[in-house]
């Protein structure tokens, strides 16, 4: 190869001069071009990981109940009677960016199939979603969520939570991260191991075409105006055919000729048979005639690396496929023997009867390259608060409530939640709007609790903090509705690590995570990382968004955000301080994004936590609302929206240091507002001592009208219309 | 096996003393029923067994009266047998229909099953054969994707042709969202659904008004009154030409129209458009419903509401009703 040549060569596949050349010395010969192809897929940042994984080693991902870790499909949890979670979240940021509808939709779709590969049948989608304010991001908001509605609504799987956020940094590199919980038996989950020398690789599904050649490492590229060109790499997802697939795979999961299942994704066939075939310690060889093609003349460098959707790769026993067959054509499925498993450890491509790769698994997988970068902290005065410049009392308590809840990225999301189909499954015993969601498990008393969260902001300002802070409110929207969390599954979104304090922020999020998740006893059992989300050379905040689901032995004792009853006493659990860095607060009635996100005392947090626990498990609460963004006034506003009930509450005496507005706008961590019948308070009370966790009593729950007697009263009827009415 | 109902009559043996008909018939004599000559009483007993057939039922209450519910010195034993329909068995049987692309098919199963009690049987698209089902249920989905138009590929499946044969015959068709989608591509009801007005996917509660409440599908819900059932749909805007609109309003076809809580039926309680806010119509027959809203939905109390188990409860028992 001339240097010239080499040079676009691997520009095109996304690999350095010095990957080339471990290449080179891996192999003792020089790579094809679809080798290099291939290689250059499976060593993208997006599918080897290579800037992230030294710092992903220090999240814990081992727990009690984790039935599969990291590496898999999805994570795997057991909630009991049998019964098991399988969950992951995962980004589709830059296919979004170019084209947000099939981008979003296409996203779902893959992790979709992700959880559908375990063996699980899917139940719930999550999405996190952000991007730069409205009305300049409509295009790029109604495009994801018209998209992500119109796969998740086809498919026939729930869309019921996860987040929208509108800041000036997501502009050019919006996020859009998708989540899906299944669930599954025990004793059905399935693992994509390529085992058994002999069996058959079957592709099944769509035919392949041309589309999406080069996403993975198409993702791991800063977007600039040429990724406009590079439209072809986005694919166009086909939810009907999926619904087929997830239907056939619910068929087959436990017939004892289907050895493994994979999931065909980023990186197309290549990582695919790679992956399964390193799981299973074995190789593989394939015949890419055999692939069935949407397209002609498609070439087998095109055939290998294609991410066309909707494909699923089956480890079918020799000899056994027509027993897996019928249940295929019953759902119009295509199919076709791809291939077979072999011992030798070597990914055999053939085409036209000749051999047009044979690369090493390990060389695919485990030898992709690990870069050790340098970190460096930003100047640590660029964010400096002085909050004795700020007045502490607020002009108007009530004016400041009012525009804090019509806010975009307060207020309710339910313009966006309503346009997708939330209540299919018959399962969404809490619906989308409130603190985390549930879903029931048919058969069972069961309820899985499900949320997706990060302040993105607090990351931005402390990423160590903030990305402890984003496990804690998780973990407590979890907590609020009854259900003990059980496990993460992560998406760590980030700029340019090649910057220097991206690259810290990197470092200082995984730590930070890696602390709360020891603290509050949480495994991460499979995620994802989304880097080189840059444009022009500017830089997203850190994002680390937390996907969390637990468990409630009986979802009838469940809990909901909104109060329940007329007569029941509404108290603040957990201390407040004067912690407005970085709050909603300062932003909308100050226009100050500075100072440093509220400390996390995470023993604090896990003692109120377990408090609630012990109260929703003894039946002592009618409601519970995790108080977060806005802080306590905003959390109480929206359990009297969201139950429809006023509450009155004495005017509160600010105490000691307590800033006023701290006290109502204040982001202290550890939090809930609660609601409980009056016959509750001695054992709420007891319980508090015993937990040393602090209750505060704030009112009553009646009327129309949130009311703090003597300062200022708002009815329900003028929140609400605020609250609901920010998207129209 | 068959369920008997056995009507048992133990009477004293005419020759036996009966002091209880002595000392009625003084008294229906004081009370000025003069004619009454003579009177005896007896006992009457009904059992309800299960059996394999009629002759071993007679069989088993038979051997009942002898060993146990008559004294053959001192009284005579008669008894009766006849076949009676099972409300949990043998009452009625639903059928839910599976296109490739449905998915309220196992929310509707587990709501007669589970929530109902009742028979069911899902009948793949590519069968003809409905099972012997009373009503058949076209759930909700994206038949075939939606493609073309919703339900318009679904129409031609095999199982269609038995429903509509079926529904010919005066058989129950219930179609929900993508099902009375489907009922109008066939044309087993009249109009067409098209894209929402808010061009927008709308998954939210509805206030329904019934207006009809003399077809077998709304037999336990009154006229007039509002009943609150989710939609969940991108085209459920309900379109028909001014010839079939009117005459689906002369006919009183429609059944619910969206409304507000009170009742009022006007624009503002319109989540998609629909002309005059029709959510559910039925044939003239009255045998084939069409309905937007999922009443599957709402059958527990644990998603929010009841209402759609009315529904399903109307279908039984005013089914159960025509049995007897």
């Amino acid at each position: 190869m001339s240097p010239a040549v080499a040079a676009k060569k691997l520009r095109e596949v996304a690999l350095t001069e010095a990957e080339y050349q471990t290449i080179v010395e891996l192999l003792g010969r020089t790579p094809n071009d679809v080798e290099l192809g291939m290689i250059g897929v499976l060593w993208s940042e997006h599918c080897s990981y290579k800037t992230s994984k030294p710092f992903l080693r220090r999240l814990p991902s081992a727990g009690s109940r984790v039935l599969q870790g990291p590496g898999e499909n999805a994570g795997v949890v057991e909630i009991g009677e049998g019964w098991a979670v399988a969950f992951k979240i995962e980004s589709h940021n830059h296919p979004s960016a170019i084209e947000p509808y099939e981008g979003a939709a296409t996203g779902v779709g893959g992790i979709l199939r992700d959880v559908a590969a375990m063996g699980a049948r899917p139940v719930a989608i999550l999405d996190s979603l952000r991007f730069g304010p409205l009305p300049a991001s409509r295009h790029l908001f109604e495009g994801v969520v018209s998209g992500i509605g119109g796969y998740g609504n086809c498919v026939g799987v729930p869309t019921v939570g996860g987040e929208v956020y509108f800041e000036d940094c997501y502009a050019d590199n919006p996020l859009v991260n998708a989540m899906c919980v299944g669930v599954v038996r025990t004793d059905q989950l399935k693992r994509a191991r390529a085992e058994g020398d002999g069996n058959l690789l079957l592709l099944v599904g769509a035919d392949t075409g041309r589309d999406g050649i080069h996403g993975a490492s198409f993702a791991s590229l800063e977007l600039d105006d040429s990724s406009e060109q590079r439209r072809p790499a986005v694919q166009v997802g086909n939810p009907f055919l999926e619904k087929c697939l997830i239907e056939a795979l619910q068929e087959l999961v436990d017939h004892p000729a289907v050895v493994a299942i994979q999931d065909l994704g980023a990186a197309g066939l290549t990582s695919a048979v790679a992956e399964a075939a390193a799981r299973g310690g074995s190789g593989a060889l394939i015949d890419v005639d055999k692939v069935p093609r949407r397209e002609g003349g498609m070439t087998p460098y095109e055939v290998m690396l294609s991410e066309s959707q909707e494909r699923m790769l089956l480890v079918v026993e020799r000899g056994r496929q027509a027993e897996v067959m019928p249940v295929l054509e019953k759902w119009d499925l295509h199919y076709a023997v791809i291939g077979e498993v072999t011992p030798d450890g070597v990914l055999t491509v053939e085409a036209g009867g000749r051999v047009a790769a044979r690369l090493p698994i390990e060389v695919l997988t485990e030898k992709a390259p690990v870069r050790t970068l340098r970190g460096r902290a930003p100047n640590p005065t660029r964010h400096r608060l002085d909050l004795d410049s700020i007045p502490a009392e607020p002009e108007s308590v009530k004016g400041s409530l009012l525009r804090l809840i019509g806010h975009p990225n307060l207020a309710s999301k339910r313009a966006v939640f309503r346009r997708y189909d939330h209540q299919v499954g018959n399962a969404t015993v809490i619906r989308p709007g409130g603190d985390a969601a549930m879903i029931r498990v048919h058969g069972t008393r069961l309820g899985i609790a499900m949320t997706t969260d990060c302040n993105s902001r607090y990351c931005e300002l402390d990423p160590y903090l903030g990305a402890q802070i984003a496990i804690a409110e998780a973990a407590r929207n979890i907590v609020a509705t009854g259900a003990r969390p059980l496990a993460i599954s992560d998406c760590l979104n980030f700029g340019n690590p090649d910057k220097p304090e991206i690259y810290w922020q990197l470092e200082e999020v995984i730590s930070g995570m890696a602390n709360a998740c020891r603290a509050l006893d949480l495994p991460i059992v499979s995620g994802n990382v989304s880097l080189y989300n840059d444009t022009d050379g500017r830089s997203i905040f850190p994002t680390p968004v937390i996907g969390m689901v637990g468990v409630i032995d009986d979802y009838t004792r469940r809990l909901e955000a909104g109060l329940a009853a007329d007569g029941d006493f509404v108290l603040l659990v957990g201390a407040s301080g004067n912690d407005l860095g970085g709050s909603r607060y300062l932003e909308i009635e100050h226009g100050l994004f500075a100072g440093r996100p509220p400390e996390v005392d995470l023993l604090g947090e896990r003692a109120a936590q377990e408090y609630m626990l012990a109260a929703a498990g003894a039946s002592l609460l009618h409601s519970a609302h995790d108080v977060g963004e806005g802080g306590m006034l905003v959390a109480l506003a929206e359990a009297c929206i969201l139950g429809e009930r006023g509450v009155r509450c004495p005017a509160l005496a600010s105490m000691g240091e307590l800033r006023t507005d701290a006290l109502y706008f204040g982001e202290t961590q550890g939090r809930f507002i609660i609601s409980a019948p009056s016959r509750s308070m001695p054992e709420l009370q007891n319980l508090a001592r015993r937990h040393r966790v602090e209750i505060q009593l704030l009112g009553m729950v009646g009327g129309a009208d949130l009311e703090f007697e003597g300062d200022f009263s708002v009815t329900l009827e003028e929140m609400s219309r605020l609250y609901y009415g920010a998207f129209d | 096996m068959v369920k008997l109902k056995a009507q048992v009559v133990v009477m004293l043996k005419p020759v036996v003393n009966d002091p209880q008909g002595l000392t009625v018939r003084a008294g229906l004599h004081r009370l000025g029923f003069e004619e009454v000559e003579e009177v005896r009483v007896g006992k009457f007993i009904e059992i309800t067994v299960t059996a394999a057939d009629e002759a071993e039922g007679r069989r088993q209450v038979s051997e009942m009266c002898r060993k146990l519910l008559a004294n053959h010195v001192i009284e005579d034993v008669r008894f009766q047998v006849e076949a009676v329909a099972d409300r949990e068995q043998a009452g009625m049987k639903f059928g839910v229909v599976v296109f490739p692309g449905t998915w309220s098919d196992r929310d509707c199963g587990r709501v007669v099953t589970e929530v109902l009690g009742a028979e069911l049987e899902y009948l793949w698209h590519q069968e003809k054969d409905l099972k012997d089902c009373d009503c058949i249920i076209l759930p909700g989905g994206f038949s075939y994707g939606d493609h073309l138009r919703c339900g318009a590929i679904a129409r031609f499946s095999p199982v269609m042709d038995s429903v509509v044969r079926f529904a010919a015959h005066g058989g129950l068709v219930w179609g929900i969202c993508n099902g009375f989608q489907v009922l109008c591509e066939t044309g087993l009801l009249p109009g067409a659904l098209i894209r929402n007005d808010v061009c927008e996917f709308r998954c939210q509660w509805t206030h329904l008004a019934v207006e009809r409440d003399d077809i077998l599908f709304t037999s336990t819900l009154r006229r007039g009154e509002v009943i609150k059932i989710p939609i969940s749909h991108g085209e459920g805007n309900y379109f028909a030409d001014a010839a079939t609109l009117s005459r689906l309003e002369q006919n009183n076809q429609v059944v619910f129209r969206y409304a507000q809580p009170d009742g009022h039926v006007v624009p503002a309680a319109n989540p998609n458009g629909s002309i005059h806010n029709i959510a559910g119509i039925v044939n003239r027959e009255g045998n084939v419903l069409g309905m937007m809203p999922h009443p599957e939905r709402c059958a527990e109390p644990e998603l929010g509401g009841t209402d759609g188990l009315r529904l399903f409860k109307s279908v039984l028992e005013a089914f159960a009703e025509l049995v007897v």
